[in-house]
């Protein structure tokens, strides 16, 4: 990055003006579409607001119910587990799957777009009641455990493992990791691994010491995109429990029970106090990521 | 777009109508006539003929255009609230309890007393009107009247081999016999579903004597005693084998609660106990069979009835309507002989005798049914279903659904489901 503010040169301001100009949509819209509703909903989570009389300011007790509500703790441990089982598992295929396709097979483009179409389709609601489908009683999973004599569960049904199939959603959603994994192992020099390669290490050896320290700026990337995306999962969990994040609240994520508040029970103000603690909630989570990352991310460009 | 001739018979027709009528349809409109928004939440065959409704009442009143608004069941209540919420609320909607009690209290629906002449308000007895009523406002008129009831197939009892037990005897125990005797004959069907829903638990309370609101809604009055006794029965249901799987029950039941996906439709058991009963039509059209209405057990041992009839949605007004009057007149249309006519029992069993009477000519044979059900409820004196509390009533069913399940699947005893659901019912009054 450029400290040197204003000693830039002519090429270094015109650079910078196109910087500006290349940003302003995204700023704009910002500034029109984003600001107000966000700022709204600050007001509105010190507030009681039911959508159908006037708000009324209640200081901080939106906050102090968090503290009692026990279907909120019950979200949030359902989110906590939805995020820290998904996330590795899906990064994990994501990578495995970049490894095989990077080994320079044909057909790359066809491959790579087809493991990311799930990433496209995976939060629409039609993949959502395909889902129920899926994981049915009669449904295709239970169809082919049958064939090894196993009488599967109700998956969606039961709520010991109703969870587990949006897991499973959530992880077949691992094209886009898999995109930028790819890209990250094109990124790592030939070079490297023919060093390692004669100083005798093995495959394995050349995986663990060359490519997971090389690709970690993109693992730690991934994972942070996808704690955050995973924070925000709503159309999934929704669309598989008909929207009440039933079976007995075992599929209710933060973002479900956040809606079922506002415009199910309309307790807006209290629904806009929970946006904000997922803000928080998101915020923490990633500066413990930063905080940690410079243990294990290794840039190679020396900063 | 009408074709002219109607449009001038029409004309003709509306200026041979009362002068007054005429004059209030006018009132403080610039002569182009007033537009009406009308909302409703329903099946594709509610629009179509809810559409024809809206056609008969514009060329009854030429001056007013109605602009149909509709959507299913899962996406009205959104939309309602984010309109109240933009101050965009339509003329006139359909609305139903408890969901409808925020809106009453927060002042967002016109109270009809200041249009009781335009609304015919004289047409509803009182009873009709009790669910509606709140500190004497008058805020919605019922569409029909509606209830609960168990609902068999008479088909699946005769090829199971099983009598149909008689409704004015059989008990709580028959009920779990009946199921299954019909399992054990036919080993394609169950006998009865499980009931997932709140409402076989309204009629166990009443029974005892108990409801879940006190009658004005400020406070509960059933206890969970009580209520254990319902998940008790629940569970020797689920273990008699006269069900399907819970997992079947969770499933289905998260497919939706309309009677076309039901387990009876889909001739996988042979009783529904909590049968919507203006759903009739919808669940015969698609099982392809007759279906035949049962009272509840246990009312003969009953010292209360706990059987009931209500109101199974209402119409109300905006209370900013520019056009009170107007909206009046077509609440008062949407439950006239003309629109009954069309829309038969799809909203309920008409309020008004008299429209009953005018259409009574051509009704099929499972309307009759419906209103026959209806009379045989009301013949037990049954005590009117309390209001529910405003703030609660919206918690009810995600609590009950959740803690239901929660018994099904043996994570909660009756008696630790009923305590809870009482306790959690009680933080949110």
């Amino acid at each position: 990055m450029t400290k040197t503010g204003r000693r830039m040169s002519a090429a270094a301001r015109q650079e910078e003006r196109a910087a500006w100009m290349l940003m302003a949509p995204w700023f704009l819209g910002v500034v029109a579409v984003t600001l107000g509703p966000l700022l709204a909903s600050l007001y509105l989570s010190f507030t009681d607001y039911n959508l159908l009389s006037a708000p009324e300011w209640v200081g901080l007790e939106n906050y102090a119910e968090m503290l009692r509500d026990t279907r909120l703790h019950k979200a949030l441990a359902v989110t906590a587990t939805y995020t820290f089982v998904s996330v590795p598992l899906m990064l994990a295929v994501a990578l495995a799957l970049a490894m095989l396709l990077n080994r320079g097979i044909k057909g790359l483009a066809f491959y790579r777009s087809v493991y990311y179409l799930p990433s496209l389709l995976g939060g629409s609601v039609a993949v959502g009641v395909l889902w129920r489908q899926v994981f049915g009683i009669e449904g295709l999973v239970n169809q082919f455990l049958g064939l090894f004599g196993i009488e599967g569960p109700g998956w969606i049904a039961n709520p010991d493992t109703a969870l587990i199939s949006l897991i499973l959603l959530h992880v077949w959603t691992f094209g886009s990791s898999m995109v930028i994994f790819l890209a990250g192992l094109r990124q790592i020099p030939e070079h490297l691994y023919e060093a390692a390669a004669l100083d005798g290490a093995s495959k394995r050896e050349q995986f663990r010491h060359v490519t997971v320290p090389m690709l970690t700026p993109i693992i730690f990337f991934n994972m942070v995109l996808g704690i955050i995306n995973s924070f925000q999962t709503f159309t999934q969990a929704f669309v598989v429990s008909g929207g009440t994040g039933g079976p007995s609240d075992s599929t209710l994520l933060y973002s479900l029970y956040l809606y079922s508040e506002a415009f199910g029970r309309l307790h807006m103000g209290y629904a806009s106090a929970m946006a904000w603690l997922l803000v928080v909630i998101v915020g923490v989570l990633t500066a413990i990521n930063f905080y940690f990352s410079k243990r294990w991310v290794f840039y190679s460009d020396g900063n | 777009m009408k074709p002219l001739i109607s449009r001038i018979g029409a004309a003709t027709l509306a200026s041979a109508m009362s002068v007054s009528l005429l004059a209030a349809c006018s009132s403080g409109d610039d002569g182009d006539g007033v537009t009406l928004r009308y909302f409703w939440w329903g099946s594709d065959a509610r629009h179509a003929y809810t559409q024809e409704i809206l056609e008969r009442f514009e060329e009854l009143h030429p001056d007013i255009n109605v602009e149909p608004e509709f959507t299913s069941w899962d996406d009205y209540w959104n939309k309602l609230s984010t309109s109240a919420a933009a101050q965009d609320l339509p003329d006139v909607m359909q609305v139903v309890d408890p969901l409808m009690y925020p809106y009453i209290e927060n002042g967002q629906l016109l109270d009809l007393n200041t249009v009781a002449d335009a609304a015919h308000l004289e047409r509803y007895s009182e009873s009709t009107l009790s669910l509606s009523t709140v500190d004497d406002g008058v805020y919605a008129v019922p569409g029909g009247v509606s209830g609960f009831s168990v609902a068999i197939a008479p088909e699946a009892f005769a090829e199971a081999g099983v009598e149909i037990p008689d409704e004015s005897t059989w008990d709580w125990d028959d009920y779990i016999e009946t199921a299954a005797a019909i399992s054990a004959a036919n080993p394609d069907m169950a006998g009865s579903d499980i009931p997932m829903f709140s409402q076989v638990a309204t009629v166990w309370l009443r029974q005892h004597g108990e409801n879940w609101w006190s009658p004005d809604g400020s406070d509960l009055a059933f206890t969970p005693e009580t209520l254990a006794g319902y998940w008790d029965w629940v569970i020797r249901l689920r273990d008699s084998g006269g069900t399907p799987s819970v997992e079947t029950m969770v499933e289905a039941h998260g497919a939706g609660s309309s009677a076309a996906q039901s387990l009876l439709a889909l001739h996988k058991v042979a009783m529904n106990p909590a049968l919507a009963t203006n759903q009739l039509g919808e669940l015969e059209e698609t099982s392809g069979g007759a279906a035949q209405l049962m009272i509840y057990p246990g009312e003969s041992d009953a010292q209360v009835t706990g059987s009931f009839v209500k109101p199974g949605l209402f119409y109300a007004a905006s209370a900013a309507t520019e056009h009170p009057e107007e909206a009046a007149m077509l609440l008062d249309f949407l439950n006239s002989a003309e629109a009954i006519e069309l829309q038969k029992f799809d909203r309920g069993v008409p309020v008004d005798p008299a429209v009953v009477e005018a259409v009574s000519g051509d009704l099929t044979e499972t309307e009759l049914a419906v209103a026959d059900y209806n009379a045989r409820v009301t013949a037990l004196g049954p005590e009117p279903l309390p209001i529910p509390n405003a703030n609660a009533g919206g918690a009810m069913d995600e609590l009950y659904d959740r803690i239901n399940i929660d018994v099904l699947f043996d994570r909660l005893t009756p008696e630790e489901a009923a305590q809870q659901f009482y306790d959690g019912l009680k933080a949110e009054l």
